[in-house]
C-alpha cells in the first residue's frame, strides 16, 4: 500500500508538468495585455513597456516558459498582478476558506444523498421513490446561481434565519489558528466557553453548503439508488437473509458496503469540483475562497495568480483522487496493489 | 445416528407460489407436498425451471419479489412456518433450516472476510463471547475440511477456489450445535467433477455425524443414486413421483422419471437404460399451462385425457405415489407400466 502511494505521488510529477505547461501556453495565447490591463487604458506606452520587461513578457515563449518552470519548481508562483503579493501566499490565505466549505457541502450531500439512494432503492417504484428520484432530477437540472439567489431570497431576506454572506459576523473577530472557522470557533468553545462563534460560523457556511450541495447529493442518490438495486439482486444478499440476519443488517452491512464501491468514485468527483467549481456559489455568497479569488484574478487578466490558482486547484484534484483510490481499495478487497 | 423414517421435521402441503407478472401469473410451484423426515437425504429433482429452488425459497421465507406463497401450508414442527412473524423466521434460517446454494463463486459477500460472514452468523443466534464464535468458526471450518483453518479464515471469499468457497458456505450452514435441516440446492452443479465427489461425501459426513435432515435439489439422477434416501421428482411445478430411492430407480412409473433415468449414461440399476436418450421437445411454458398434465406434449403415451386434467395421486406402493393417467394403480404388481 505505501509502495502504492509513493508511485501515485511520483506519477504526480508529470501530470503537474502537463498542467503548468497547459496552463502556461492557455495563458500566453489568450488575447489581451496583462501589463495594459494592469496598468489602465491611460498608461503611456513607455509605462506599458517598462511592465512588460518587469514581468519578462518581451522575452520570447519558451524563455518565459522556462523560467515559469524554474519558478514553478520551487514553489514560487510569482506576484499578482493586482495586488502585488506573492501568488502562494493569496492562495493558502483563501484556500481554507473554498476547502471548510466543500467539506460541509460534500459532507451533507453525501449523508443526504446516500440515505435518499438506500430509502429509494429499497422502496423500488414506491411513492417515496419516485418523489427522490424527481427531486434528484430537479436537483441536477437546476442552476446553482438560481438556486443560491432562492435560498437568499427565501432564508435570509424573507425569513431572516441566515446572513446572506461571508464566512462570520464581522463583529467576531477569531484569531486564525488553522483559518478552517467552524474548527477555529470550536478551539473557541473549549478555550473561552463562547458559542457565539461556532454558530455565527455555521450559520453563515449553511446557505452556501447547501447550494453547493444540491447538485452532488443528486448524483450520489441516483448512483446510490441504481447501485444498490444492482447489488440486492446478488446472491450473497439472499446468503445473508437466509442466515437469519436483520433485514437491516443485510441492507447497511452487506448491500451497502458493495453499493458503496461505485459511489465512492463519484463522491471524490463530485468533491473535486466543489473544490474547483465552486466560483458562483462563492462570488453570490461573498465567500473569500479560491473560486471567488480565481474569477476575479480571470477577469483582471491576472497572469500569474490565474496560473497558481488553476495548478493549485489541479494538484488537490490529483490528492483527492489518490485519497478517493486509497479508500476505494481500503473497502474492496479484491483491489491489493 | 439412527434415522427416524417416521417423524416428519418438514411437512410442505399442496403448497402453492406464484410470480405475478406483467404478462400474467407464473405459478412457479404448483400444489406441492412431501414430507422430511429426521435424518433422511430427500433429493427434489428435475430439469431446470422445475420450480426446486422456488420451492426451497418458499420454505426458507426468501422469495424474491414479486414471488408470493398462494396457499399451502410448511409445517415445522407443530407449527406452519408461512404463520411466523419475520423475526420468528430469522431464528428459523441458518439455525434450524440453513440452505447452501448453487453458486458458490457469488454466494459469500466479497468484501467481508471469511471469519466476520461465519462469526456473524454464529453471534446472531447463539449467545457466544466473540472470541468463542470466532473460535468455532475455525473450529467449524476445520470440520468441512479447509486446510489450517485459523489462517483462511483470515482471507476473503476471491482468496477461495469455487470447492473452498462452497466448503465455507456449508460451515455457515451448519452452525448450530443441533442443525435441523440443510436445505442443499444443487451443491455441486457449479463444481468439478471430483470436486463434486468430495463436497457431495462431505456432506454425507456430516449429516452422519449431526443427524440432520438433508433436502438435496438436483437435476443430476448419478447425484440422486450416491446421496438420497427418497426422491421427488418435479415437472412445471408439479411433483409428479415421489418414492423410495431403491424403488425410483428400479421401478420408475411416470414417463418423465424414466426419461430422467434414461438420460445418464451409466445407469445400470435401471435395466431399460442402455443408451443416452435426452427427453424430446421442451419444458411448456409456465404461463400457458391448461388443466391437463403439463408432461402431455413430450409424452410417449400420452392420452386424450391427459390433455383434460391433471391425474390425482397414485400409489404404488406404500411410498410410491405417481400422478398419471397411464399408470393404473392396479397394475402395480407388474411393475405399474402403462
Ligand atoms: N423472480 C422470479 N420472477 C418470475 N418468475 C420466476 C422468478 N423466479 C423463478 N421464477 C419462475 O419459476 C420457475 C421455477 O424456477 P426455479 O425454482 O428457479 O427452477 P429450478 O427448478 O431450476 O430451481 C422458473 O421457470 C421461472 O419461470
Ligand atoms: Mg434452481
Amino acid at each position: 500500500m505505501i509502495k502504492y502511494i509513493t508511485k501515485r505521488l511520483i506519477l504526480l510529477i508529470p501530470t503537474l508538468f502537463g498542467v503548468v505547461t497547459i496552463v502556461f501556453f492557455m495563458m500566453s495565447l489568450a488575447p489581451g495585455d496583462p501589463a495594459r490591463l494592469a496598468l489602465g487604458a491611460h498608461a503611456t506606452p513607455e509605462a506599458v513597456e517598462a511592465m512588460r520587461h518587469e514581468l519578462g513578457l518581451d522575452r520570447p515563449l519558451h524563455i518565459q516558459y522556462l523560467n515559469y518552470l524554474k519558478q514553478v519548481a520551487v514553489f514560487d508562483f510569482g506576484k499578482s498582478i493586482k495586488t502585488g503579493e506573492p501568488v502562494l501566499y493569496e492562495l493558502l490565505s483563501r484556500f481554507p476558506a473554498t476547502i471548510e466549505l466543500s467539506v460541509v457541502s460534500i459532507i451533507i450531500s453525501t449523508i443526504l444523498g446516500i440515505l435518499a439512494g438506500i430509502i429509494s432503492a429499497t422502496r423500488q417504484n414506491s411513492m417515496i421513490d419516485f418523489g427522490a428520484m424527481f427531486a434528484a432530477l430537479v436537483g441536477v437540472s437546476m442552476p446553482v446561481f438560481w438556486l443560491a439567489l432562492i435560498l437568499i431570497m427565501v432564508f435570509s431576506v424573507g425569513l431572516n434565519l441566515f446572513p446572506t454572506g461571508g464566512r462570520i459576523n464581522i463583529r467576531l473577530f477569531m484569531d486564525p489558528l488553522t483559518q478552517f472557522y467552524l474548527l477555529d470557533a470550536i478551539v473557541y468553545i473549549f478555550r473561552e466557553g463562547d458559542f457565539s462563534y461556532f454558530l455565527s460560523a455555521l450559520k453563515h457556511i449553511i446557505l452556501p453548503a447547501v447550494a453547493l450541495a444540491t447538485i452532488p447529493l443528486a448524483v450520489i442518490a441516483r448512483v446510490t439508488r441504481s447501485s444498490m438495486l444492482e447489488v440486492v439482486r446478488q446472491d450473497y444478499i439472499r446468503t445473508a437473509r437466509a442466515k437469519g440476519l436483520s433485514e437491516r443488517t443485510v441492507i447497511y452491512k452487506h448491500a451497502l458496503r458493495n453499493a458503496l464501491l461505485p459511489v465512492i468514485t463519484i463522491i471524490g468527483i463530485e468533491f473535486g469540483y466543489n473544490l474547483a467549481g465552486a466560483v458562483l456559489t462563492e462570488e453570490i455568497f461573498s465567500w473569500p475562497g479560491i473560486g471567488r479569488w480565481l474569477y476575479s484574478a480571470v477577469t483582471a487578466r491576472d497572469i500569474p495568480a490565474v496560473q497558481g490558482g488553476v495548478i493549485l486547484i489541479a494538484v488537490v484534484f490529483v490528492l483527492v483522487n489518490l485519497a478517493v483510490d486509497i479508500f476505494y481499495a481500503y473497502i474492496n478487497p479484491k483491489i491489493r496493489y | 445416528m439412527i434415522k427416524d423414517h417416521q417423524t416428519a421435521v418438514l411437512e410442505v402441503d399442496r403448497l402453492v407460489t406464484e410470480f405475478p407478472t406483467p404478462k400474467g401469473t407464473i405459478r412457479a410451484v404448483n400444489d406441492v407436498s412431501f414430507q422430511l423426515h429426521q435424518g433422511e437425504t430427500l433429493a427434489l429433482v428435475g430439469e431446470s425451471g422445475c420450480g426446486k429452488s422456488v420451492t426451497a425459497l418458499s420454505i426458507m421465507g426468501l422469495l424474491a419479489h414479486p414471488g408470493r406463497i398462494s396457499s399451502g401450508t410448511i409445517r415445522y414442527g407443530k407449527d406452519d412456518l408461512l404463520g411466523y412473524s419475520t423475526s420468528q423466521m430469522r431464528k428459523i434460517r441458518g439455525n434450524k433450516i440453513s440452505m447452501i446454494f448453487q453458486e458458490p463463486m457469488t454466494s459469500l459477500n466479497p468484501v467481508f472476510r471469511i471469519k466476520d460472514q461465519m462469526m456473524e452468523v454464529i453471534l446472531e443466534h447463539q449467545d457466544l463471547s466473540s472470541k468463542a464464535a470466532f473460535d468455532r468458526a475455525v473450529e467449524l471450518l476445520g470440520m468441512v475440511g479447509i486446510p489450517s483453518p485459523e489462517k483462511r479464515i483470515m482471507d476473503f471469499p476471491h482468496h477461495l477456489s469455487g470447492g473452498m468457497r462452497q466448503r465455507v458456505m456449508i460451515a455457515m450452514a451448519l452452525t448450530s450445535p443441533d442443525p435441523g435441516i440443510l436445505i442443499a440446492d444443487e451443491p455441486t452443479t457449479a463444481l468439478d467433477v471430483t470436486i463434486q465427489a468430495q463436497i457431495l461425501q462431505l456432506i454425507r459426513k456430516l449429516q452422519e455425524k449431526n443427524g440432520m435432515s438433508l433436502l438435496l435439489i438436483t437435476h443430476d439422477m448419478g447425484v440422486v443414486a450416491k446421496m438420497a434416501d427418497r426422491v421427488a421428482v418435479m415437472y412445471a411445478g408439479k411433483k409428479i413421483e415421489e418414492a423410495d430411492v431403491i424403488e425410483c430407480f428400479e421401478n420408475p412409473c411416470h414417463p418423465y422419471t424414466r426419461g430422467l433415468l434414461n438420460s445418464i449414461p451409466s445407469n445400470k440399476k435401471y435395466k431399460g437404460a442402455n443408451r443416452l436418450e435426452a427427453i424430446q421437445g421442451f419444458v411448456p411454458n409456465l404461463l400457458e399451462l391448461g388443466k391437463g398434465c403439463p408432461f402431455t406434449n413430450r409424452c410417449t403415451v400420452a392420452m386424450d385425457i391427459c390433455q383434460a386434467a391433471f391425474p390425482s395421486q397414485a400409489q404404488i406402493i406404500e411410498g410410491h405415489h405417481v400422478c398419471c393417467h397411464a399408470v393404473n394403480p392396479t397394475d402395480a404388481d407388474k411393475g405399474g407400466r402403462p
